[in-house]
């Protein structure tokens, strides 16, 4: 089974890096990117998207807006949302739970975290995953 | 509670091991070393309303940026844009400044910007850390005060 995983981050390098560590889960993904919250719901309003991680500080849209917006929108609110930002304050965390998001990963963080935290919410949400050990010899190197 | 500034330097070197050693694999020295070559400088706004603004500014060496996108990114030094090593010192400077203000300011009240290229207006320099990475100068400097 192919899950289709959007990342949304106004930093390139950040999108670069994530899509390595979705690359090391072993599963088949197709990754979206958006680089801001706009161009997000833009493409959640074209496609299928099995689960959304994004960034909380972004120009224009912030990621906790985003979060808003997919919770007000009847065919999207149930879609998992993994919040992975250097906001790590109490009230942050409190606002992101109220909008009942799936996981939170505070930045800076290690590959193998982001890796497990987001298969542990595929497993969730999807009864029939089957996490492959491909490359669980990886050091956790990016 | 107040925070001393000795404690506050203190939690900015913290910051910044802490993203070097979590997303780089690389542990910093607190060394004075000559900045070489070209230079790269941001800097990310902070704010406190209703009037409170600080700068945390990052100046690196151009070389050491693009051998830190070489780690971050996986790719080989020619494969590399000038867009993807700014971006990717755009990201530390934002992990170090969200990192930093995580222990300083648990309560929120200060506000995280966005990182931009460029030199920042002055302003009186409260804390100044400088890193040597294999020979190359890495340097962090809050501007104005935290209260």
């Amino acid at each position: 089974m192919a899950y289709n995983i959007l990342i949304v981050d106004d930093s390139e390098a950040m999108r670069v890096v994530i899509k390595k560590i979705l690359r090391m889960t072993g599963l088949e993904i197709l990754v979206l990117e958006a680089g801001s919250g706009s161009e997000a719901l833009c493409l959640l309003d074209e496609q299928w998207v099995d689960m959304v991680l994004t960034d909380i500080h972004m120009p224009n849209m912030s990621g906790v807006e985003l979060i808003e917006k997919i919770r007000n929108n009847q065919e999207l609110q149930k879609l998992p949302v993994m919040v992975v930002s250097t906001e790590g304050r109490e009230d942050f965390l409190a606002k992101t739970q109220k909008l009942g998001v799936a996981g939170y990963l505070k930045k800076p963080f290690q590959p193998t975290e982001l890796r497990n935290a987001i298969l542990a919410i595929l497993e969730e949400n999807n009864a029939d995953i089957q996490p492959t050990t491909a490359n669980d010899d990886e050091d956790g190197d990016f | 509670m107040q925070i001393s500034n000795p404690q506050q330097q203190m939690m900015m070197r913290m910051a910044i091991s802490e993203v070097f050693q979590k997303m780089f694999f690389m542990i910093p020295l607190a060394d004075l070393v000559v900045a070489k070559g070209k230079q790269f400088q941001c800097f990310v706004p902070i704010a406190c309303p209703p009037d409170e603004e600080l700068t945390l500014c990052l100046k690196i060496d151009q070389e050491l940026a693009l051998s830190l996108t070489e780690n971050f990114l996986g790719l080989s030094g020619d494969d590399i844009s000038e867009a993807q090593s700014n971006s990717t010192v755009l990201e530390i400077l934002n992990m170090v400044a969200g990192n930093f203000l995580n222990q300083i300011d648990p309560l929120g009240r200060y506000q995280l910007g966005i990182p931009v290229a460029g030199i920042p207006k002055e302003g009186t320099i409260s804390i100044c850390e400088e890193f040597n990475f294999e020979s190359h100068s890495l340097v962090v400097l809050l501007r104005g005060s935290i209260s």
